[in-house]
């Protein structure tokens, strides 16, 4: 489904991304771990089109997107989590739905939009608050169902985890699953919270220094205390 | 006295609404300061006096030549040098310093074509105006404090009530998670360009209809604009209106006890007062950064 190759990429002169292979294959979950700084969210972002790439390629249903337009991706069924919660905070639930099927028919919306309310029960019942003022477990529903509301078949996560108590954790990695299993989105995720997401994920990929360090079913680094602690050290 | 100082103070807020809104408008998602944008302004009358005394067009089609070359200006200088200057990453700095230098090239080209000395738009004859309670309004003037308040009306459903409206917020409220969504941020900055250039042609216009201008006529309107919004805070296109009136009213009643050379003056000590005490404006938001 995504392919990435050799891709190299950073910001301004400073180089964060070395020969970055890697691939998400259709219907299933790839993560990426890594720690702090290794570069793991820019990697999504340069996939994704939000910084440019300098080399390598990124292909996407046997097609090179390298450098397309974010507006182009999302129309092609792209969709993007960014890191921390981001939701517009001065705008509605409603409004951030809207937002985020901006490109969708008044016809189709509306059907997406039950979708999302029956996956999310809890953001129908404040669609007309403002989301500055959800708690953390719900602005990242709602940061989901902002991507999730044009039906991806590529979804791109950056840390959906960060900052919720370890019972949400457990809950959003059952809503990606969910979201994988019966919706068959490929998922590509970046998450520190290496035991609960190597629970979910067939693929999995570790960043270091801006190298891959690490591919190889989660099976195999589960339960190897040293490889894990090599793998952020 | 008390109710012509009160009616004036209305009046001058109502012309200090329509450039602030117009001006807040476009800062909304941009975030830099237009400075060209009182030259935006100047370009409705000065365009609504070419087509009737160099066309002698009726005045009707003359105001819509009028709001059409500012729309056009305001249109050419986003596409051309901001889209340019974006493509780029300029930092702010350099987008204010085009912006000024736009601003002076532009007014001096005003001054080229009609000259520097002062001109004036007649509607129908001079006239005593109308008599409310004991205080005296023009019909100029009505039609500027009526316009305020319907194109406050306006923009506030445009941007609360429309497709178009959601997207100029999401811009605002987080450019990049626009981005994210799939918001083109071009298409946004052209149609707020767009509006707010139409805006600021039409209240050029109208100062036009009730008082003599000449091509400066932009930089102090432009000034008591931004002090509106500033106090009004970013985003609240009520708050601006509302900061639009507290500076025109305060502005007359200075006029009435210490003396018309205070004007200016006094609307920057409000300023400076909210900066103080209230940046983020009687009904903004507080200002902040993200980044992914
Ligand atoms: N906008 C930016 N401008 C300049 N440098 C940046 C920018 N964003 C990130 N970096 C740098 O790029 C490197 C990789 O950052 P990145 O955000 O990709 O790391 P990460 O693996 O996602 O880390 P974390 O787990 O903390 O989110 C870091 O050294 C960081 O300082
Ligand atoms: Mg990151």
């Amino acid at each position: 489904m995504l392919k990435v190759e050799r891709l190299e990429t950073g910001y301004g002169k400073k180089q964060v991304l070395f020969d970055i292979d890697l691939e998400a294959a259709e219907g299933k979950i790839t993560a990426i771990i890594g720690p702090n700084g290794s570069g793991k969210s820019t990697a999504l972002k340069s996939i994704f089109g939000l910084i440019s790439v300098w080399k390598g390629a990124v292909n996407y249903k046997n097609k090179d997107i390298t450098n397309r337009s974010t507006q182009a991706n999302v129309k092609d069924g792209i969709a993007f989590v960014p890191q921390g919660n981001r939701v517009f905070d001065e705008m509605t639930v409603l409004e951030n739905l809207e937002i985020g099927g901006f490109h969708l028919p008044k016809k189709s919306f509306q059907t997406e939009l039950n979708k999302i309310w029956e996956l999310f029960p809890e953001l129908e019942k404040r669609k007309k608050q403002n989301s500055g003022k959800l708690s953390g477990g719900e602005k990242q529903m709602l940061a989901l169902g902002r991507a999730l509301i044009n039906s991806p078949r590529l979804l791109l996560m950056d840390e959906p985890s960060l900052g919720l108590s370890p019972k949400l954790v457990t809950f959003i990695m059952n809503y990606i699953r969910k979201i994988n299993h019966e919706f068959g989105v490929t998922v590509l995720i970046v998450e520190q919270k290496v035991r609960e997401v190597l629970e979910v994920c067939h693929h999995v990929y570790s960043i270091k220094l801006g190298k891959i360090a690490y591919s190889g079913k989660p099976e195999i680094i589960k339960d190897d205390k040293d490889k894990l602690r090599e793998l952020f050290l | 006295m008390l109710a012509q100082v009160l009616l004036n103070g209305l009046i001058a807020g109502s012309t200090y609404a329509l450039i602030g809104i117009s001006f807040g408008l476009i800062y909304m998602p941009t975030r830099f300061f237009h400075f060209a944008h009182g030259v935006v302004y100047a370009a409705g009358a000065y365009g609504t006096l070419a087509a009737i005394s160099w066309l002698n067009l009726p005045l009707s089609i003359a105001v819509l030549v009028g709001v059409g070359t500012s729309t056009v200006i305001g249109l050419t200088i986003e596409c051309t040098v901001y889209r340019a200057l974006r493509r780029r990453s300029a930092s702010s700095l350099v987008f204010l310093l085009t912006s000024l230098g736009l601003y002076i090239v532009l007014q001096n080209s005003i001054s080229l074509f009609f000259g520097d000395y002062i001109q004036s738009i007649r509607i129908g004859a001079v006239e005593e105006g109308i008599d409310i309670l004991g205080a005296r309004i023009t019909p100029a003037q009505i039609l500027i404090v009526s316009m305020s308040l319907a194109l406050t009306v306006a923009v506030t459903i445009l941007l609360k009530r429309t497709k178009m409206g959601r997207a100029i917020r999401a811009v605002a409220n987080d450019a990049e998670l626009a981005d994210i969504s799939g918001i083109n941020r071009d298409k946004v900055f052209f149609r707020t360009f767009a509006i707010g250039s139409a805006l600021a042609g039409v209240a050029g216009i109208l100062v036009a209809f009730d008082s003599d201008f000449c091509p400066t006529m932009g930089i102090n309107a432009l000034m008591m604009g931004v002090v509106a919004v500033i106090i009004g805070g970013v985003g609240s296109i009520h708050g601006i209106a509302l900061g639009a009136l507290l500076i025109g009213m305060a502005q007359q009643f200075g006029v009435w006890k210490i003396g018309s050379q205070w004007q200016n003056a006094i609307a920057f000590v409000i300023l400076l007062i909210f900066l103080l005490f209230r940046p983020q404006g009687f009904l903004g938001k507080k200002v902040k950064k993200v980044t992914v």
